[in-house]
């Protein structure tokens, strides 16, 4: 515990600063940093996804406190053909992208690891 | 060791995988990668168009600050210390608000479509480059000079729109480009203002009219081609009411299955392009002045409405412009820096089409041994070969060759040589026209301008202070050698090139007439003894025969009852018509007895609760198509499941005429001549049909087909119910279209609108400008001013504009006089 909450606040921070030019895909990279550390995949995908999926959410929040980011989301759904009772599912979908690119990365950092350790026994 | 290898590749290539997956476009959506990112996906739309109370914009370029206010309608008034602040602070306005809609517009202008969007758009380009409309605007940007104040102007706009380009990170592009997945805009030029310019030109004059009477003089006949589609129409009130016959004999190239074919693979491809008009199209237009001898106020009153296809972002931008040169309020184009219909301190003016023959078609004469090569003046002569180089989106570059000979580009696909001249391919002036109207404060000032307004021919109606109320036909009417413009023409005889123009002196103009008004509504410009040949494709005659009915019996007139009649839903033929047309119903049950009470109570306005009006406008089509359709078939046109003539569009401007003689011929027929072997039905060799048989076929039919669709209980027939408005966005999305609201007017009403079912096209701009006091002037347009539809100005002049209600046109000479309360934002601009 005592790592695990540090290295969540690290990976969003991450995750956020890496997100601010609009680099979606250096998502995995942030996990993975993430699982690298941890070394287990079943918490490192978890904080790989939770931190970068808490991340987006920052600046989804930041929209939704400055500008008309209902109204937006509204006519987004619209786009994809969803009611309007829908309107949060583009909010939805983008934190489960945002936690499976996290997560993903940080499963994959995870065992990465292993590998190490073995090539470095094996010589 | 294995273990541990395969699962880690097996994550890895999962998170790769995952990673592609939302690289990829799916299906007509952008990746979801970047669409959904928080930083450069559609969130950050959340800010488009969106405006702070107070605002300060450093912009590098500008000669001293500029204040701009928008007021509660978000119209911005410019304050500048010289024309060129101004006009970049327009500039950078239309782009803070409709970039987007500027974009795709420039793109539609000048046939780089394909290159945003991909290879779905190549034909639209393909026939874009081969029309030529930024060759067209190369050549007139070639012709001015651009240290001319107009063209600084606009260099200036341009500057405007590309500061706020530059001030904006390639992440907070507006939503479509999200949607379309493109992250860069390319900078603004003159080129892209003057070629958009051309397109407006070309929009308004285009016409395949040439094409359609030389099939029909083929397959009926000149002489009948001319006793049904006369120069002089029954029932006729042209614009100027008087002037001098000067008819010529309808000639056209002899028929061939080649022509045939060409023309077939001209009006094939300008289907594919969009470019063809349509029943139910709208390009009408409506515009009036009165004298202060008819007015309540002793001052003239002037109105203009200009019917266009509807759309948002709205064609138009409503601005004030105030600098020590210049106070003109009005609408823009979206994508130019001038006021287009308007008014300054001292005069207004508004347009409407002439609906002039200004584009001509050649058959030329190709050399068999060099196909770039043309006959014409005894000789072989080269074309011009320019080669079109067309980029796609995510393909390589199209080479679209186009050949061009004196005429104009060929047009034709088929190898057979259609080449079409058009008065816009010349240099043409209007830009310059435009910032002299803007600057205009009297009637010279106002002549002096109409001389560079070339293209396209327009009514412009005036007004002033000092009491003055006129009327031009303004623009460049050609002449030829021999004959008129109506059929394609012999290129290598040069027996109908075009030698020169009506000299401006010459066109058709009136000013202060005893009538105390001045009308035009798409109407014949000039009566019958006008010397010149002009063209032939005016709109049917009923606006102005209503919007004449009203200015001669309206006096006094107020700004009320102006605004009445822009709004008024009067259907004049049902006037004329229904009275006769009725005489030849007997009920046939009690529905019908039910319809025909309700027609002959009605007092022909089209309003949204009317029954009358439903049965009408479709009775009218039914009844033109009953009686005209049979004599068609017979000549070999083949007509689709719709009722329209197959692969043709409609002829003229105004899509209500369909492929039919215009309908005061037919308004002729029915009051004058019952026995008409027109309405004979061809088809019934053994029987000779009357009006009122071809009346009582077509109203069963309406009958029966108004029961399939709203049902046998006619109280379910209200105009209202589906005769509604339809806005589409640019991008035509459901949730950024506007529809479904109730609006009265037909095809026939001043209030233009379609004839039954949506309307998509209309009054595209209201004004109505009150002389007794230039700031109590009135405008309007179903739309708004911003181009973001989750700002509340994307779409708040639509309840406006479908009650036919106004907003006032604030007029402030100074910022101080515009009241705090009508104050949205403030936005100072200062040099950088």
């Amino acid at each position: 515990m005592k790592k695990t909450l540090p290295l969540f606040l690290s990976t969003t921070l991450i995750a956020f600063v890496l997100e601010y030019p609009g680099w979606w895909w250096a998502m995995p990279l942030v996990g993975f940093g993430a699982g690298f550390i941890i070394g287990k995949g079943g918490k490192s995908f978890l904080i790989g996804g939770l931190g970068v999926a808490t991340a987006w959410a920052v600046y989804l929040i930041s929209y939704a406190v400055n500008y008309p980011l209902k109204e937006l989301l509204t006519v987004f759904s619209g786009i994809l053909g969803l009611p309007a009772s829908l309107s949060f599912v583009p909010v939805l979908l983008a934190l489960i992208i945002a936690f499976l690119l996290g997560g993903l990365g940080g499963l994959t950092g995870a065992l990465a690891p292993h590998l190490v350790k073995r090539t470095e026994q094996q010589s | 060791m294995r273990r541990d290898i395969i699962k880690f590749v097996a994550a890895l290539i999962g998170t790769l995988l995952f990673l592609v997956i939302l690289a990829l476009p799916l299906g007509p959506l952008p990746a979801l990668g970047p669409l959904l990112s928080p930083v450069g996906g559609f969130w950050s739309a959340a800010n488009d168009g969106q405006f702070k109370s107070q605002e300060q914009i450093n912009a590098a370029g500008l000669k001293a600050p500029v204040t701009v206010l928008r007021d509660s309608y978000a119209i911005p008034h410019i304050f500048a210390q010289n024309d060129e602040d101004a006009a970049y602070a327009a500039g950078w306005l239309q782009a803070k608000e409709r970039l987007a809609q500027l974009d795709l517009q420039r793109r539609t202008a000048a046939g780089t479509l394909a290159e945003l969007v991909g290879p779905d758009a190549l034909k639209d380009d393909e026939f874009t480059r081969d029309i030529g409309l930024r060759r067209a605007a190369e050549a007139s940007l070639a012709k001015m000079d651009p240290n001319e104040p107009a063209m600084r102007a606009v260099q200036a706009y341009v500057n405007g729109v590309n500061a706020y380009l530059n001030s904006i990170e390639p992440n907070n592009l507006p939503l479509e480009y999200k949607l379309l997945g493109v992250k860069q805009v390319a900078p603004w030029t003159t080129l892209d203002v003057m070629t958009f310019a051309k397109y407006m030109g070309w929009d308004l004059a285009s016409s395949f009219d040439d094409l359609y009477m030389t099939t029909l003089v083929e397959k009926i006949g000149a002489q009948k081609v001319d006793e049904l589609f006369p120069f002089d129409r029954p029932y006729e009130i042209p614009i100027v009411p008087s002037w001098p016959p000067n008819e010529t004999p309808l000639t056209s190239v002899p028929a061939s299955p080649q022509l045939d074919a060409a023309i077939n693979s001209i009006m094939s491809h300008a289907a594919q392009a969009g470019m063809l008009h349509h029943p139910g199209d709208w390009r009408g237009s409506n515009n009036w002045a009165i004298s202060g001898s008819r007015s309540d106020t002793g001052n003239p009153i002037l109105a203009s409405d200009p019917h266009l296809g509807y759309q948002l972002p709205s064609l138009w931008y409503a601005v004030h412009i105030v600098t020590p040169d210049q106070d003109v309020m009005g609408v823009a184009l979206a994508g130019t820096p001038f006021v287009v219909i308007g008014h300054t301190r001292n005069i207004a003016w508004g347009l409407t089409n002439t609906q002039a023959d200004a584009i001509d078609f050649f058959q030329e004469k190709t050399n068999p041994e060099n196909a770039n090569q043309y006959w014409h003046d005894n000789k072989w002569n080269d074309m011009r070969v320019v080669d079109e180089i067309i980029n796609v989106r995510g393909e390589n570059p199209v080479h679209h060759p186009v050949r061009i000979t004196l005429h104009g580009p060929i047009i034709s696909k088929n190898g057979f040589d259609v080449a079409m001249q058009w008065v816009g391919s010349q240099p043409t002036f209007e830009v310059r026209a435009l910032y002299m109207l803007n600057h205009a404060e009297d009637y010279n000032a106002f002549m002096n301008a109409l001389q560079y307004f070339q293209s396209p021919a327009q009514n412009i109606i005036y007004a002033d202070t000092k009491g003055n109320i006129a009327i031009w036909s303004a623009g460049l009417y050609p002449i030829r050698k021999s004959g008129d413009g109506r059929t394609v023409a012999d290129g290598s005889t040069g027996d109908r090139d075009w030698i020169g123009y009506i000299p401006f002196k010459d066109v058709p103009h009136a000013l202060n007439p005893d009538q105390g008004y001045l009308k035009s509504a798409n109407e014949r410009p000039a009566p019958e003894n006008y010397p010149y040949y002009l063209g032939w494709q005016w709109d049917p005659n009923s606006r102005a025969t209503r919007i004449n009915q009203r200015l001669s019996q309206c006096n006094p007139c107020s700004i009320t009852d102006m605004q009445a009649l822009q709004y008024d839903s009067k259907d004049v033929y049902a006037e004329a018509l229904l009275p006769v047309m009725l005489k030849a119903i007997t009920p046939q049950d009690e529905t019908q007895k039910a319809v025909l009470t309700e027609l002959s109570n009605w007092d022909y306005f089209t309003r949204v609760d009317s029954i009358a009006a439903t049965v009408w406008t479709r009775w009218l089509i039914n009844a033109r198509r009953v009686t005209w359709s049979d004599d068609w078939k017979a000549a070999g046109f083949t007509f689709d499941e719709k009722g329209q003539l197959k692969d043709w569009g409609a002829w003229g401007f105004n899509g209500d005429n369909e492929y039919q003689p215009p309908i005061e011929l037919w308004e002729y027929m029915v009051r004058e001549q019952p026995n008409s072997p027109y309405f004979d039905d061809l088809s019934t060799p053994d029987k000779v049909e009357t009006r009122d048989d071809i009346l009582r076929a077509s109203f069963a039919q309406t009958m029966q087909e108004l029961t399939k669709e709203y049902g046998p209980d006619i109280s379910k027939w209200k105009y209202g119910d589906n005769h509604t408005l339809l806005i589409k966005h640019l991008l035509d999305v459901d949730v950024l279209n506007r529809f479904g609201q109730p609006i009265p007017g037909d095809g026939n009403s001043p209030n233009g609108q379609s004839n039954g079912g949506p309307s998509d096209g209309g009054p595209s701009w209201r004004m109505v400008v009150d002389f007794s006091n230039v700031a109590n002037s009135f405008g309007v347009y179903p739309g708004g001013q911003s181009g973001s539809p989750i700002q509340a100005h994307y779409d708040d002049y639509i309840p406006l504009w479908v009650k036919g209600q106004y907003f006032p046109l604030l007029f402030p000479v100074t910022p101080q006089e515009l009241p705090s309360s009508s104050i949205e934002s403030t936005l100072n601009f200062q040099p950088k």
